[in-house]
Protein backbone atom coordinates (compact mmCIF):
# COMPACT_ATOMS: atom_id res chain seq x y z
CA UNK A 1 0.00 0.00 0.00
CA UNK A 2 1.13 3.52 -0.62
CA UNK A 3 0.93 4.29 3.08
CA UNK A 4 2.75 1.16 4.26
CA UNK A 5 4.43 1.85 7.57
CA UNK A 6 7.70 0.29 6.47
CA UNK A 7 7.94 2.46 3.32
CA UNK A 8 7.87 5.79 5.17
CA UNK A 9 11.17 5.49 6.98
CA UNK A 10 13.89 8.07 7.68
CA UNK A 11 15.80 7.20 4.51
CA UNK A 12 12.85 7.47 2.16
CA UNK A 13 11.54 10.66 3.67
CA UNK A 14 14.96 12.32 3.54
CA UNK A 15 15.43 11.21 -0.09
CA UNK A 16 12.06 12.66 -1.14
CA UNK A 17 12.49 15.92 0.76
CA UNK A 18 15.93 16.56 -0.68
CA UNK A 19 15.70 15.24 -4.22
CA UNK A 20 12.07 15.27 -5.35
CA UNK A 21 9.07 17.57 -5.65
CA UNK A 22 6.10 15.59 -4.35
CA UNK A 23 2.48 15.81 -5.47
CA UNK A 24 -0.55 13.87 -4.25
CA UNK A 25 -3.54 13.82 -6.60
CA UNK A 26 -6.60 11.79 -7.60
CA UNK A 27 -5.89 9.37 -10.44
CA UNK A 28 -8.55 10.93 -12.68
CA UNK A 29 -6.24 13.92 -13.23
CA UNK A 30 -4.34 11.82 -15.78
CA UNK A 31 -7.51 11.62 -17.91
CA UNK A 32 -8.58 15.25 -17.48
CA UNK A 33 -9.06 17.49 -20.47
CA UNK A 34 -6.47 19.96 -19.22
CA UNK A 35 -2.76 20.80 -19.52
CA UNK A 36 -2.14 18.61 -16.45
CA UNK A 37 -3.86 15.67 -18.10
CA UNK A 38 -1.94 16.23 -21.32
CA UNK A 39 1.32 16.37 -19.39
CA UNK A 40 0.62 13.11 -17.57
CA UNK A 41 -0.59 11.33 -20.70
CA UNK A 42 2.57 12.45 -22.45
CA UNK A 43 4.46 10.41 -19.85
CA UNK A 44 2.02 7.49 -20.36
CA UNK A 45 0.80 7.80 -16.79
CA UNK A 46 -2.77 7.07 -17.94
CA UNK A 47 -1.61 3.58 -18.93
CA UNK A 48 -0.32 2.99 -15.41
CA UNK A 49 -3.10 4.51 -13.27
CA UNK A 50 -5.77 2.13 -14.51
CA UNK A 51 -7.54 0.57 -11.53
CA UNK A 52 -8.95 1.79 -8.24
CA UNK A 53 -5.64 1.22 -6.51
CA UNK A 54 -3.13 3.77 -5.30
CA UNK A 55 -0.11 4.50 -7.45
CA UNK A 56 3.35 5.96 -7.23
CA UNK A 57 5.05 7.37 -10.33
CA UNK A 58 8.12 9.52 -10.89
CA UNK A 59 8.35 11.80 -13.91
CA UNK A 60 10.59 14.64 -15.04
CA UNK A 61 9.27 18.16 -15.56
CA UNK A 62 10.00 17.50 -19.25
CA UNK A 63 7.42 14.67 -19.18
CA UNK A 64 9.62 11.56 -19.10
CA UNK A 65 8.55 8.62 -16.96
CA UNK A 66 11.47 7.72 -14.66
CA UNK A 67 10.16 4.91 -12.50
CA UNK A 68 7.63 4.00 -9.88
CA UNK A 69 8.83 4.62 -6.33
CA UNK A 70 11.17 7.51 -5.39
CA UNK A 71 14.54 5.73 -5.23
CA UNK A 72 18.18 6.34 -6.08
CA UNK A 73 17.59 4.38 -9.30
CA UNK A 74 15.00 6.97 -10.33
CA UNK A 75 17.48 9.72 -9.52
CA UNK A 76 20.07 7.97 -11.70
CA UNK A 77 17.56 7.81 -14.56
CA UNK A 78 16.86 11.52 -14.06
CA UNK A 79 20.57 12.35 -14.18
CA UNK A 80 20.86 10.53 -17.52
CA UNK A 81 18.39 12.93 -19.15
CA UNK A 82 19.91 15.62 -21.38
CA UNK A 83 20.78 18.82 -19.52
CA UNK A 84 17.96 20.93 -21.03
CA UNK A 85 15.43 18.43 -19.59
CA UNK A 86 16.65 18.50 -16.02
CA UNK A 87 18.86 21.49 -15.16
CA UNK A 88 17.24 24.10 -12.86
CA UNK A 89 15.43 26.73 -14.88
CA UNK A 90 15.98 25.11 -18.25
CA UNK A 91 12.33 24.16 -18.68
CA UNK A 92 9.84 27.01 -18.62
CA UNK A 93 6.42 25.97 -17.38
CA UNK A 94 3.74 28.49 -18.32
CA UNK A 95 1.07 29.53 -15.86
CA UNK A 96 -2.28 27.83 -16.31
CA UNK A 97 -5.02 29.98 -17.80
CA UNK A 98 -8.15 30.67 -15.73
CA UNK A 99 -10.29 27.56 -15.69
CA UNK A 100 -7.50 25.17 -16.65
CA UNK A 101 -6.63 24.01 -13.13
CA UNK A 102 -8.43 20.77 -12.29
CA UNK A 103 -7.84 20.82 -8.54
CA UNK A 104 -9.43 23.78 -6.73
CA UNK A 105 -7.50 25.90 -4.27
CA UNK A 106 -8.73 27.18 -0.91
CA UNK A 107 -11.17 30.10 -1.14
CA UNK A 108 -9.57 33.54 -1.30
CA UNK A 109 -9.13 34.85 2.22
CA UNK A 110 -10.59 31.64 3.57
CA UNK A 111 -9.50 29.52 6.48
CA UNK A 112 -8.09 26.01 6.26
CA UNK A 113 -8.30 23.50 9.09
CA UNK A 114 -6.40 20.25 9.32
CA UNK A 115 -8.71 17.41 10.30
CA UNK A 116 -7.10 14.40 11.97
CA UNK A 117 -9.15 11.20 12.21
CA UNK A 118 -8.15 8.42 14.59
CA UNK A 119 -9.41 5.10 15.90
CA UNK A 120 -9.62 5.14 19.68
CA UNK A 121 -10.37 2.51 22.30
CA UNK A 122 -10.92 2.24 26.04
CA UNK A 123 -8.35 0.90 28.43
CA UNK A 124 -9.21 -1.43 31.27
CA UNK A 125 -9.90 1.61 33.44
CA UNK A 126 -12.34 2.98 30.88
CA UNK A 127 -10.08 5.82 29.81
CA UNK A 128 -9.70 6.68 26.16
CA UNK A 129 -6.49 5.63 24.43
CA UNK A 130 -5.18 5.01 20.92
CA UNK A 131 -6.60 1.85 19.35
CA UNK A 132 -4.40 -1.16 18.78
CA UNK A 133 -4.92 -4.02 16.36
CA UNK A 134 -5.81 -6.21 19.35
CA UNK A 135 -8.95 -4.06 19.84
CA UNK A 136 -10.46 -5.32 16.58
CA UNK A 137 -12.04 -8.81 16.91
CA UNK A 138 -12.29 -9.35 13.16
CA UNK A 139 -8.50 -9.04 12.81
CA UNK A 140 -7.60 -11.58 15.42
CA UNK A 141 -5.89 -14.83 14.38
CA UNK A 142 -5.01 -13.20 11.07
CA UNK A 143 -1.32 -12.18 11.30
CA UNK A 144 -1.20 -10.67 7.79
CA UNK A 145 -4.28 -8.58 8.46
CA UNK A 146 -2.89 -7.43 11.81
CA UNK A 147 0.28 -6.27 10.08
CA UNK A 148 -1.27 -4.58 7.06
CA UNK A 149 -4.04 -2.80 8.94
CA UNK A 150 -1.68 -1.37 11.52
CA UNK A 151 -1.07 1.65 9.31
CA UNK A 152 -4.76 2.60 9.41
CA UNK A 153 -4.54 2.99 13.16
CA UNK A 154 -2.29 5.97 12.64
CA UNK A 155 -4.27 9.15 12.17
CA UNK A 156 -5.35 10.29 8.74
CA UNK A 157 -5.18 14.01 8.02
CA UNK A 158 -7.34 15.85 5.55
CA UNK A 159 -8.54 19.46 5.29
CA UNK A 160 -11.67 21.51 5.87
CA UNK A 161 -12.27 24.82 4.11
CA UNK A 162 -14.18 27.85 5.35
CA UNK A 163 -14.81 30.91 3.23
CA UNK A 164 -13.78 34.36 4.38
CA UNK A 165 -17.42 35.31 5.06
CA UNK A 166 -17.96 32.15 7.10
CA UNK A 167 -15.06 32.55 9.48
CA UNK A 168 -15.51 36.31 9.79
CA UNK A 169 -19.11 35.72 10.82
CA UNK A 170 -17.81 33.75 13.81
CA UNK A 171 -16.11 36.83 15.24
CA UNK A 172 -18.47 38.72 17.56
CA UNK A 173 -18.57 42.39 16.57
CA UNK A 174 -19.21 43.54 20.14
CA UNK A 175 -17.84 40.68 22.23
CA UNK A 176 -19.27 40.34 25.72
CA UNK A 177 -17.83 37.77 28.08
CA UNK A 178 -20.30 34.93 28.57
CA UNK A 179 -22.38 35.68 25.49
CA UNK A 180 -23.40 32.67 23.44
CA UNK A 181 -24.40 32.42 19.80
CA UNK A 182 -24.92 29.64 17.28
CA UNK A 183 -22.55 29.16 14.37
CA UNK A 184 -24.11 29.09 10.91
CA UNK A 185 -25.77 25.70 10.47
CA UNK A 186 -24.09 25.36 7.07
CA UNK A 187 -20.73 24.90 8.78
CA UNK A 188 -22.04 22.33 11.24
CA UNK A 189 -23.61 20.41 8.36
CA UNK A 190 -20.38 20.56 6.37
CA UNK A 191 -18.44 19.23 9.31
CA UNK A 192 -20.95 16.40 9.84
CA UNK A 193 -21.31 15.36 6.21
CA UNK A 194 -17.79 15.76 4.86
CA UNK A 195 -15.39 15.55 7.78
CA UNK A 196 -16.78 13.79 10.86
CA UNK A 197 -16.83 10.56 8.88
CA UNK A 198 -14.75 7.69 10.27
CA UNK A 199 -14.36 6.23 6.78
CA UNK A 200 -11.74 8.97 6.27
CA UNK A 201 -9.39 6.84 8.32
CA UNK A 202 -9.38 4.11 5.70
CA UNK A 203 -10.19 5.73 2.36
CA UNK A 204 -10.79 9.02 0.68
CA UNK A 205 -13.39 7.41 -1.59
CA UNK A 206 -16.98 8.23 -0.81
CA UNK A 207 -17.83 8.63 2.83
CA UNK A 208 -19.81 11.83 2.29
CA UNK A 209 -23.01 11.67 4.27
CA UNK A 210 -26.33 12.69 2.77
CA UNK A 211 -28.19 15.66 4.23
CA UNK A 212 -30.98 13.30 5.18
CA UNK A 213 -28.67 11.13 7.27
CA UNK A 214 -27.62 14.01 9.52
CA UNK A 215 -29.82 13.78 12.62
CA UNK A 216 -28.24 16.68 14.39
CA UNK A 217 -25.46 19.16 13.71
CA UNK A 218 -25.09 22.12 16.05
CA UNK A 219 -22.20 24.39 16.86
CA UNK A 220 -22.14 27.38 19.18
CA UNK A 221 -19.53 29.84 20.41
CA UNK A 222 -19.26 31.27 23.90
CA UNK A 223 -17.10 34.34 24.56
CA UNK A 224 -14.68 33.37 27.31
CA UNK A 225 -12.43 36.38 27.49
CA UNK A 226 -12.05 39.74 25.81
CA UNK A 227 -9.03 42.04 25.73
CA UNK A 228 -8.02 44.83 23.35
CA UNK A 229 -5.76 42.31 21.63
CA UNK A 230 -7.63 39.00 21.76
CA UNK A 231 -11.06 37.43 21.85
CA UNK A 232 -11.06 33.91 23.29
CA UNK A 233 -13.96 31.71 22.34
CA UNK A 234 -15.14 28.31 23.45
CA UNK A 235 -16.85 26.11 20.87
CA UNK A 236 -19.51 23.64 21.91
CA UNK A 237 -21.43 21.37 19.62
CA UNK A 238 -22.97 18.05 18.84
CA UNK A 239 -23.23 15.97 15.68
CA UNK A 240 -25.10 12.76 15.00
CA UNK A 241 -25.52 11.13 11.63
CA UNK A 242 -26.75 7.73 10.56
CA UNK A 243 -28.64 5.16 12.61
CA UNK A 244 -29.82 5.35 16.20
CA UNK A 245 -27.67 3.12 18.36
CA UNK A 246 -29.21 -0.24 19.21
CA UNK A 247 -26.91 -2.48 21.21
CA UNK A 248 -28.80 -5.65 20.30
CA UNK A 249 -28.20 -4.99 16.62
CA UNK A 250 -24.66 -3.59 16.79
CA UNK A 251 -23.08 -6.99 16.23
CA UNK A 252 -20.14 -7.90 14.06
CA UNK A 253 -19.52 -9.08 11.43
CA UNK A 254 -22.29 -8.10 9.02
CA UNK A 255 -24.78 -7.07 11.70
CA UNK A 256 -28.12 -5.52 10.77
CA UNK A 257 -27.50 -2.04 12.16
CA UNK A 258 -26.53 0.65 9.66
CA UNK A 259 -23.60 2.79 10.62
CA UNK A 260 -24.03 5.75 12.88
CA UNK A 261 -21.72 8.28 14.52
CA UNK A 262 -22.34 10.73 17.30
CA UNK A 263 -19.99 13.12 18.99
CA UNK A 264 -19.87 16.16 21.20
CA UNK A 265 -17.55 18.86 19.91
CA UNK A 266 -15.36 21.00 22.10
CA UNK A 267 -13.20 23.85 20.86
CA UNK A 268 -10.80 26.60 21.85
CA UNK A 269 -10.55 29.51 19.43
CA UNK A 270 -8.52 32.70 19.67
CA UNK A 271 -8.96 35.75 17.47
CA UNK A 272 -6.29 38.42 17.16
CA UNK A 273 -8.13 41.74 16.88
CA UNK A 274 -5.10 43.58 15.50
CA UNK A 275 -4.23 41.06 12.81
CA UNK A 276 -7.95 40.38 12.25
CA UNK A 277 -7.25 36.67 12.08
CA UNK A 278 -7.80 33.53 14.06
CA UNK A 279 -4.57 32.37 15.68
CA UNK A 280 -6.05 29.28 17.26
CA UNK A 281 -8.87 27.05 16.03
CA UNK A 282 -8.64 23.80 17.96
CA UNK A 283 -11.61 21.45 18.04
CA UNK A 284 -11.87 17.89 19.31
CA UNK A 285 -14.69 15.45 18.63
CA UNK A 286 -14.33 12.37 20.88
CA UNK A 287 -17.25 10.46 19.40
CA UNK A 288 -18.45 6.91 18.93
CA UNK A 289 -19.15 4.89 15.80
CA UNK A 290 -21.42 1.87 15.60
CA UNK A 291 -23.03 -0.47 13.12
CA UNK A 292 -21.92 -1.85 9.78
CA UNK A 293 -18.59 -0.54 8.56
CA UNK A 294 -18.89 -1.96 5.07
CA UNK A 295 -16.52 -2.22 2.13
CA UNK A 296 -17.55 -1.41 -1.45
CA UNK A 297 -19.82 -4.48 -1.35
CA UNK A 298 -21.24 -3.73 2.06
CA UNK A 299 -19.37 -6.52 3.81
CA UNK A 300 -17.87 -5.74 7.21
CA UNK A 301 -14.35 -4.41 7.13
CA UNK A 302 -11.73 -5.52 9.62
CA UNK A 303 -12.01 -2.20 11.48
CA UNK A 304 -15.62 -2.87 12.44
CA UNK A 305 -16.17 -3.52 16.15
CA UNK A 306 -19.23 -4.64 18.08
CA UNK A 307 -21.25 -2.18 20.11
CA UNK A 308 -20.28 1.47 20.19
CA UNK A 309 -16.57 2.21 19.62
CA UNK A 310 -14.64 5.41 20.23
CA UNK A 311 -13.47 7.30 17.18
CA UNK A 312 -12.05 10.81 17.42
CA UNK A 313 -11.40 13.83 15.25
CA UNK A 314 -9.19 16.81 15.99
CA UNK A 315 -9.20 20.08 14.05
CA UNK A 316 -6.46 22.69 14.04
CA UNK A 317 -5.42 25.66 11.92
CA UNK A 318 -3.31 24.92 8.86
CA UNK A 319 -0.48 27.40 8.87
CA UNK A 320 -0.25 27.69 5.08
CA UNK A 321 3.50 27.25 5.16
CA UNK A 322 3.37 23.91 3.32
CA UNK A 323 1.81 23.18 -0.08
CA UNK A 324 0.09 20.27 1.73
CA UNK A 325 -2.17 22.90 3.29
CA UNK A 326 -3.79 23.43 -0.12
CA UNK A 327 -4.93 19.82 -0.49
CA UNK A 328 -8.71 20.00 -0.97
CA UNK A 329 -11.20 18.46 1.45
CA UNK A 330 -11.08 14.67 1.36
CA UNK A 331 -8.09 14.97 -0.95
CA UNK A 332 -10.53 15.30 -3.82
CA UNK A 333 -11.36 18.57 -5.54
CA UNK A 334 -14.63 17.09 -6.76
CA UNK A 335 -15.93 17.16 -3.19
CA UNK A 336 -15.77 20.92 -3.42
CA UNK A 337 -17.03 21.35 -6.94
CA UNK A 338 -19.65 18.62 -7.38
CA UNK A 339 -21.09 17.63 -4.03
CA UNK A 340 -22.41 20.85 -2.55
CA UNK A 341 -19.55 21.40 -0.14
CA UNK A 342 -20.22 25.12 0.24
CA UNK A 343 -23.97 24.91 -0.33
CA UNK A 344 -26.51 25.93 2.26
CA UNK B 1 -18.63 -16.41 11.71
CA UNK B 2 -20.13 -16.09 15.18
CA UNK B 3 -21.68 -12.68 15.83
CA UNK B 4 -19.86 -10.78 18.53
CA UNK B 5 -21.75 -8.85 21.20
CA UNK B 6 -20.63 -6.71 24.09
CA UNK B 7 -22.33 -6.79 27.43
CA UNK B 8 -24.60 -3.98 28.52
CA UNK B 9 -22.60 -3.60 31.73
CA UNK B 10 -19.40 -3.05 29.79
CA UNK B 11 -21.10 -0.48 27.61
CA UNK B 12 -22.50 1.40 30.62
CA UNK B 13 -19.17 1.32 32.48
CA UNK B 14 -17.35 2.75 29.49
CA UNK B 15 -19.81 5.62 29.23
CA UNK B 16 -19.76 6.42 32.96
CA UNK B 17 -15.98 6.31 33.14
CA UNK B 18 -15.39 8.30 29.99
CA UNK B 19 -16.30 11.69 31.40
CA UNK B 20 -17.81 12.49 28.01
CA UNK B 21 -21.46 13.27 28.31
CA UNK B 22 -24.13 11.81 26.07
CA UNK B 23 -27.09 13.66 24.77
CA UNK B 24 -27.30 16.43 22.27
CA UNK B 25 -27.07 19.51 24.48
CA UNK B 26 -23.66 21.07 23.73
CA UNK B 27 -21.47 20.82 26.79
CA UNK B 28 -18.29 22.32 28.08
CA UNK B 29 -15.16 20.57 29.34
CA UNK B 30 -12.32 21.96 31.38
CA UNK B 31 -9.18 23.16 29.63
CA UNK B 32 -6.91 20.36 30.86
CA UNK B 33 -9.29 17.66 29.61
CA UNK B 34 -9.67 19.48 26.31
CA UNK B 35 -5.92 19.71 25.77
CA UNK B 36 -5.47 16.02 26.60
CA UNK B 37 -8.18 14.90 24.20
CA UNK B 38 -7.03 17.19 21.40
CA UNK B 39 -3.41 16.07 21.71
CA UNK B 40 -4.49 12.41 21.87
CA UNK B 41 -6.25 12.51 18.52
CA UNK B 42 -3.74 14.65 16.64
CA UNK B 43 -0.80 13.12 14.87
CA UNK B 44 2.01 12.19 17.28
CA UNK B 45 5.71 12.37 16.35
CA UNK B 46 6.61 9.35 14.26
CA UNK B 47 3.04 8.71 13.10
CA UNK B 48 1.63 9.03 9.59
CA UNK B 49 5.09 9.88 8.38
CA UNK B 50 3.97 10.57 4.81
CA UNK B 51 2.75 13.88 6.23
CA UNK B 52 6.39 14.91 6.80
CA UNK B 53 6.57 15.50 3.06
CA UNK B 54 5.41 18.77 1.49
CA UNK B 55 2.75 17.60 -0.97
CA UNK B 56 1.56 19.70 -3.88
CA UNK B 57 -2.12 19.18 -4.68
CA UNK B 58 -1.56 20.28 -8.27
CA UNK B 59 0.55 18.40 -10.81
CA UNK B 60 1.18 21.72 -12.56
CA UNK B 61 2.45 23.46 -9.46
CA UNK B 62 4.71 20.50 -8.77
CA UNK B 63 5.93 20.59 -12.35
CA UNK B 64 6.75 24.30 -12.09
CA UNK B 65 8.66 23.80 -8.86
CA UNK B 66 10.49 20.75 -10.25
CA UNK B 67 11.53 22.71 -13.35
CA UNK B 68 12.79 25.61 -11.19
CA UNK B 69 14.76 23.36 -8.89
CA UNK B 70 15.98 20.79 -11.40
CA UNK B 71 14.34 17.86 -9.59
CA UNK B 72 12.12 14.96 -10.63
CA UNK B 73 8.45 14.87 -9.62
CA UNK B 74 7.18 12.13 -7.30
CA UNK B 75 3.47 11.52 -7.80
CA UNK B 76 1.29 9.65 -5.35
CA UNK B 77 -2.21 9.07 -6.69
CA UNK B 78 -5.39 7.43 -5.44
CA UNK B 79 -8.65 6.69 -7.15
CA UNK B 80 -10.73 8.48 -4.52
CA UNK B 81 -8.46 11.42 -4.00
CA UNK B 82 -5.02 12.43 -2.86
CA UNK B 83 -3.79 9.45 -0.83
CA UNK B 84 -2.15 11.69 1.72
CA UNK B 85 -5.67 12.73 2.72
CA UNK B 86 -7.01 9.19 2.59
CA UNK B 87 -5.88 5.99 0.91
Amino acid sequence: MTRAVTFWNDETIALIREHFVAASVPTWVCRADSPEGVFLRGANIHKRWVTSSGYMSCVSASGKHLGRRPTTKVLEAFEKLPGPERKPGSIKVAELKPGEAVIPTPPEGGLVLKVHARFLARGNNGQLRHARTTDFPLMQDKPKVLRSWQLFLQPNTEYMWLTRDEWQAMVPTNPVKGSNRDIDATIAQRMARFHLTPQRATTSEGGIKSKRSVKEARLALVVKDVSPQTIRLELRGFVHWGSEYDESKATTPNGPLRQGYATPLYGRLEYDRTRKAFTRFDIVAPGHVWGRWGDANGKSMYVERPGRSPFGFAFELATGTSPSDRIPPGGNGRYVERTGYFAN
Amino acid sequence: MRAIHISGATALASVVLSGVLWGSEPQSIEDARFETLHAMVKRQPGESRWMEIDWYSSVWEARKKAAEQGKPIFLMAGSGGAPVAGC
